[in-house]
């Protein structure tokens, strides 16, 4: 009874959207070879923006960090953003396994803000 | 010198670079990143349970007893990262220099 009750009361609405709408006429495209739909193998290459955001994203969820006045390039990580040395040295591990690089001691001590780090991931040509 | 010594610049990079190397050789021996992480927090414990020392001698010391640790744990196969020499993806597909000579012949 409920069934058909339903039945009824659905076959009185009228579905606006699939009436007024026309499809749009379609015309048939000859393919001549094979048409690629998407590459899965793109990977987008590393830009300036896009390393940043990685970072940023990284340290924000490090509970250590104190993000009241923002992260920027210019945040210093020790000054800034309330890390001491150890922590620079937890954040800077994470990030090589980020982007798939290793950093040498006396490079990693003289990266001192994120701007810096950026610029150092940048020029490592196998970083991704 | 305003600073005490153990606390100068050059000590704390020391101890950076141990702490470094004893995260470097924890990823290596975890085959898991939990684990790994787990792992990193009991490290760093144990710095942290030698941050009051101000005595250089004593410093030293920890620094000897922390190099010890990190040669017994020294691991035979380290974790290198895939482009680096020794990785598995090093030097594969390099571009190939110059005009690539037709088979002619």
């Amino acid at each position: 009874m409920f069934r058909n009750t339903i039945k009824s009361f659905t076959s009185n609405i009228i579905r606006p959207s699939l009436i007024t709408r026309q499809l749009p006429l379609r015309t048939v495209q000859r393919c001549s070879g094979p048409v690629f739909v998407r590459s899965y193998a793109g990977f987008p290459s590393l830009t300036r923006d896009l390393a940043k955001e990685r970072i940023i994203e990284l340290l924000e969820g490090y509970d250590k960090v104190s993000t009241k006045n923002g992260i920027t390039e210019d945040s210093s990580f020790i000054n800034d953003l309330g890390l001491d040395s150890l922590d620079v040295v937890e954040v800077v591990m994470e990030l090589e396994h980020e982007f798939n690089i290793q950093i040498p001691d006396n490079e990693a001590d003289g990266l001192k803000t994120v701007g810096q780090t950026i610029d150092y991931i940048l020029s490592q040509p196998d970083a991704c | 010198m305003s600073q005490i010594l153990p606390f100068t610049e050059a000590n704390s990079k020391r101890v950076a670079s141990l702490f470094r190397r004893a995260l470097r050789t924890a990823y290596d021996h975890s085959m898991k990143f939990e684990a790994y992480r787990n792992t990193t927090i009991a490290v760093r414990q144990q710095f942290e349970a030698n941050k009051h020392i101000s005595d250089p001698t004593e410093l030293e010391i920890a620094i000897k007893k922390t190099e010890e640790k990190l040669a017994e744990w020294k691991h035979p196969d380290p974790y290198i990262p895939p482009s680096r020499p020794g990785g598995t993806k090093f030097e594969r597909n390099i571009p190939v220099k110059g005009k690539v000579i037709e088979e002619d012949w």
